[in-house]
């Protein structure tokens, strides 16, 4: 698909795909699978390790979240501009 | 290689899990290049479930151990790094080899369960097995230092340690390292003892009760890590030393049988590094000062507790009375009975008492009321003190001290009246010193030859003073003469004392010298304070002239002279100063006091 950032229709339908993915990131039981991980589970170095890598992930998704739902937001605005200027405006993207 | 445990039914759980979330982040599709950043973070969070994690927990539910570098394991618990795993495998876990890290790899957080397990497995386990390498009681004291620091760990910890039996055993451990010399393992055992108290301690009801139920060099082991300050940690040393001079059941405790360390080597280093613990303590051991001198053979700490524990800086003369009288008159009635073969017996406990009472003298003499003696008792007590050697010479170099006071100390106040009550001590302290003096050097030539170097020093200290005679100090040959005759005598007899006669004779000429030589030291010493002042002018000292024959005795000849010099005053100053300075000659050398020794 060739995007045109003119265009609001195909803005808000790129908006409405990132709002689904931040969606399906968003409800993954990342918290169940760090508790999963702790030291009732299994201990020892690869264990530990193990956990600290997921308590990791678990914070780069939550962010990652963040940031596809911000992007969703500016998509949104950028449409409803280009929909008032005819097609003329643009917002962009920091 | 490290271990590693699991329970695989919650590893299975995790491993669904794992799955679970690695199947949802591959369903994630989004190609739109305003969110390619965040979908390579999708991606890498796949990969490391999938390709990192989920291989891992697979191989060890497999049971496909062979080859894998995660082997299963049997622990037998005598490693206290492998304690927490330990109990899980008691509790079911499977235990394996772990390839990322070693036994005992510090990096690793300290849990809940491994605080439980450390207090369990120590206090049901041969600790000697547990512990018995450097890297066992490096870990454990890293570990006991972390969970001290977390009071929720802590609790884990004192919940199932049996803290006394522990530290009990641990002690003997430290003791049978110090007794073979093996300082590196004794010291570990030290520090692991103190963080282990360190843990517990906020966890333990009436924390120092259960101390006192202690082996003695165990509490005083444990008492190192417990942080405590003045009053709280003198009472604690105080209790501990008193079991220890005290077993309840009259038998021994093991470092008395074992050294070479006791357990007052353990606490008097804490009191002397808290001076206001070392007071505290000190007051409390009057009422059985036994756990001072006879808990150790370390003189040189008992030394100086005596010496911070009563430190005139910190220290009032109320509270160094109350530790002084009791400690001395214990000692004079009890120091006869150390012996070599006795705790205590290896340092004469004496030889410290010089030091200790030379700050306080003035409350052996003019101030003996005080502290509750009668005047014959002070003087009694100095005359034990000063009938050690060692004791003499501390106390003859604090009369130094003593002197250099007199000289600096304002004698009178800004209208120049004499400040009568100082005067009247620092004569009573003279004179009280040179009676004990005279009574020891009869009995010991050796310390007329001490007073004598001393005495030539102090005229030396005034004359240059004042600078290029102008006193014009003149000093007796008698002295000096009387002195050289017997260090003669002592060079010819070696070690035999000299002829009782003739150091008597020395001692009551001696006598007369320094009551001399200390009423010029007040003279000059209030004249050239008044000169200082403005009170009298620069050249009056120039009157003072001590040359001369004194009919006989040098004591007459001086007052003469120094009176001789105040009536050469009498137009050059206020009736004020004069009568401070008759005053002050009539309190150092009165008639009375010439006669005396004349």
């Amino acid at each position: 698909m060739t995007l045109n950032p003119a265009d609001p229709e195909q803005l808000r339908a790129r908006a409405r795909a990132v709002r689904r993915s931040a969606s399906a990131l968003g409800s993954l039981d990342t918290d169940g699978l760090v508790v999963r991980a702790d030291e009732s589970t299994w201990c020892g170095p690869t264990p530990q390790r193990c956990y600290d890598e997921l308590t990791a992930l678990r914070s780069t998704l939550r962010s990652t979240v963040d940031e596809m739902i911000e992007v969703a937001r500016h998509l949104e605005a950028q449409a409803d501009v280009a929909a008032q200027d005819g097609g003329t405006a643009r917002i962009v993207l920091s | 290689m490290g271990f590693l445990g699991y329970d695989s039914e919650r590893l299975l759980w995790l491993s669904t899990a794992m799955r679970r979330t690695a199947d949802k982040l591959a369903a994630i599709h989004n190609d739109d290049p305003a969110i390619s950043a965040s979908m390579v973070r999708v991606r890498s969070a796949e990969r490391v479930l999938s390709a990192t994690w989920l291989p891992v927990i697979g191989r060890m539910l497999s049971c496909d151990v062979l080859g894998t570098e995660y082997a299963p394991v049997h622990l037998d618990g005598t490693d206290v790094r492998t304690a927490a795993l330990f109990m899980l495998q008691g509790y079911g876990w499977q235990v394996a080899t772990d390839p990322l890290g070693q036994v005992g790899d510090g990096t690793i957080r300290v849990t809940g369960a491994e605080a439980r397990a450390i207090g369990a497995l120590l206090s049901r386990s041969d600790i000697s097995e547990l512990i018995d390498t450097p890297e066992e009681l490096a870990w454990l004291r890293q570990r006991l230092l972390v969970i001290g620091a977390d009071p929720k760990l802590a609790a884990d910890l004192a919940a199932n340690l049996d803290t006394t039996w522990v530290l009990a055993v641990l002690a003997d451990e430290h003791l049978d390292a110090a007794a073979t010399g093996d300082w590196t393992r004794a010291t570990q055992l030290a520090e692991v003892i103190a963080a282990c108290a360190t843990a517990v301690r906020e966890h333990e009801t009436a924390w120092v009760d259960e101390l006192i139920e202690l082996d003695p060099y165990a509490a005083a082991l444990a008492l190192r890590g417990l942080d405590l300050h003045g009053e709280e940690l003198a009472a604690a040393c105080d209790r501990i030393l008193a079991r220890w001079r005290n077993p309840p059941d009259g038998g021994g405790w093991p470092d008395a049988d074992v050294g070479p360390t006791y357990t007052a080597d353990l606490l008097l280093p804490l009191l002397i590094a808290d001076p206001d613990a070392a007071t505290a303590f000190l007051q409390r051991a009057a009422a059985h000062p036994d756990i001072v001198f006879q808990t150790t053979n370390d003189g040189v700490l008992v030394r100086e507790l005596l010496l911070v524990g009563t430190d005139p800086a910190h220290v009032s003369a109320t509270a160094a009375g109350e530790i002084m009288v009791p400690t001395l008159e214990w000692l004079r009635n009890n120091v006869a009975w150390f012996h070599d073969d006795m705790i205590g017996g290896e340092f004469d406990a004496r030889e410290l008492l010089g030091e200790l009472a030379a700050p306080w003298l003035l409350y052996f003499g003019p101030r003996v009321e005080d502290w509750g003696w009668s005047i014959s008792e002070g003087k009694e007590i100095l005359q034990f003190v000063v009938d050690d050697g060692r004791a003499l010479d501390d106390l003859l170099a604090a009369m130094e001290q003593w002197r250099i006071e007199l000289l600096v100390r304002p004698l009178v106040d800004a209208d120049g009246r004499i400040d009568a009550g100082w005067a009247t001590d620092m004569a009573g302290l003279f004179i009280l010193f040179d009676e004990v003096i005279t009574k020891e050097v009869t009995d010991d030539a050796r310390a007329a030859r001490i007073w004598v170097d001393l005495l030539a020093s102090a005229v030396t200290t005034v004359g240059t003073s004042f600078g290029d005679g102008a006193i014009g100090l003149t000093v007796s040959a008698t002295v000096p003469f009387v002195v050289s005759q017997v260090q003669d005598l002592l060079t010819d007899a070696g070690i035999l004392p000299p002829d009782a006669d003739l150091v008597a004779e020395m001692a009551r000429a001696e006598t007369a010298q320094r009551k001399a030589t200390t009423a010029i030291f007040a003279i000059v010493a209030l004249a050239a304070q008044l000169v200082d002042s403005g009170d009298l002018p620069e050249d009056a000292l120039d009157g003072l002239d001590l040359g001369g024959d004194g009919g006989g005795c040098d004591a007459r000849a001086v007052r003469d002279r120094l009176q001789a010099f105040i009536d050469g005053l009498r137009d050059r100053c206020s009736a004020t100063v004069y009568n401070a300075f008759v005053a002050l000659l009539s309190t150092f050398l009165s008639p009375d006091a010439i006669n005396d020794v004349c």
